[in-house]
């Protein structure tokens, strides 16, 4: 019975689960676990997005893809928050010390959390062109609506720590700035103009 | 447009990481789907890439193969697909937008018309 309910739950599942379970799933348990796949941790750790310690085919639900990709979404929107007005100096990449010294800098009433009137003045010391993305009244938006629980219309500055250390994932006390701009482009035509075509195979 | 313009354009495939590999954000769900995991060396990223060129007919086309570090779709924000064309300069003479929304080979094409000051294609 195990089996057919097995068997009936692998030919609903998506084909990326299914492709993954024929080449991974050693015991046929209908889950993969660490010891069974061999390309690594951190695809490992990628695809197990309820984070129960196991691939399985609600990973790569429609239903499992959708609530993860919308927590990734509120990650990417936090980091882009935390880059683009908690910076002190030039350098693209945020430390977490300076994002701690900054929210403290602002703090006017010395309560240790930040309050909307803070936010505003900390954004008149960020230049504009940082700001584009995001507006400031965005940027506090998502601030208050996921770090401030109990409503109070402020945001702990632990909290703004922890929330940096979601984003670490590789606990290095640096958040990086990704495909920076105004570097160089490395491919240099030889004698006529190039076209180049960047892609892959899916 | 490469057997078209290849005369006066070098054009190159660069092959850069997986869109949609079974590890990826968004993993084939639709049965047909083609299943590829996202190579975790150079060796498998290069066969990867060979095999995507031959695979779409663009052997014929010099092909370039990022390194693990992804340094080249960073560089030029190209993740998932995108397409640039480059003066004799070295200066980006045009790109459209990263794929698929932005994704515009008729644009390559005019813009390629242009900078070989060609007459513009009718519609």
């Amino acid at each position: 019975m195990g089996a057919l309910l097995l068997l009936l739950l692998q030919q609903d599942a998506s084909p990326a689960w299914r492709y993954l379970a024929e080449k991974y799933d050693a015991d046929r348990d209908g889950r993969i676990i660490a010891a069974e796949y061999l390309r690594g941790a951190d695809a490992f750790a990628a695809m197990d997005r309820d984070a129960d310690g196991a691939l399985t085919p609600a990973d790569f639900s429609q239903t499992g893809l959708a609530a993860w990709r919308e927590q990734h979404r509120k990650e990417r929107q936090m980091k882009g928050v935390l880059m683009a007005y908690f910076q002190e100096d030039k350098e693209p990449d945020l430390r977490r010390a300076e994002l701690l010294h900054k929210a403290a800098a602002f703090d006017k009433d010395k309560d240790a959390r930040m309050s909307a009137s803070e936010f505003n003045t900390l954004v008149k010391d960020v230049p504009k062109g940082r700001q584009k993305e995001l507006p400031p009244a965005d940027a506090w938006a998502h601030l208050a609506a996921t770090l401030d629980p109990d409503g109070d219309a402020r945001v702990a500055h632990a909290d703004l720590g922890a929330a940096f250390d979601q984003l670490d994932a590789d606990r290095d006390g640096l958040l990086k700035q990704l495909g920076r701009k105004n570097q160089p482009l490395p491919l240099k035509p030889a004698d006529k103009p190039m076209a180049l075509l960047f892609g892959s195979f899916t | 447009m490469h057997e078209k313009y290849g005369g006066q354009i070098d054009f190159k495939l660069v092959y850069i990481r997986e869109a949609h590999p079974v590890e990826g954000e968004m993993p084939p769900t639709e049965e047909g789907e083609s299943c590829i995991e996202d190579p975790v060396t150079l060796e498998e990223r290069t066969a990867l890439a060979q095999r995507c060129a031959q695979e779409f007919g663009l052997s014929g086309m010099p092909l370039i193969v990022d390194g693990m570090d992804d340094a080249l779709g960073l560089a030029y924000e190209a993740w998932p697909d995108r397409l640039y064309l480059i003066g004799k300069d070295g200066a980006v003479a045009w790109k459209c937008g990263r794929g698929p929304a932005g994704f515009d080979p008729d644009g390559l094409e005019t813009a390629i018309r242009s900078l070989l000051k060609l007459p513009e294609l009718k519609p």
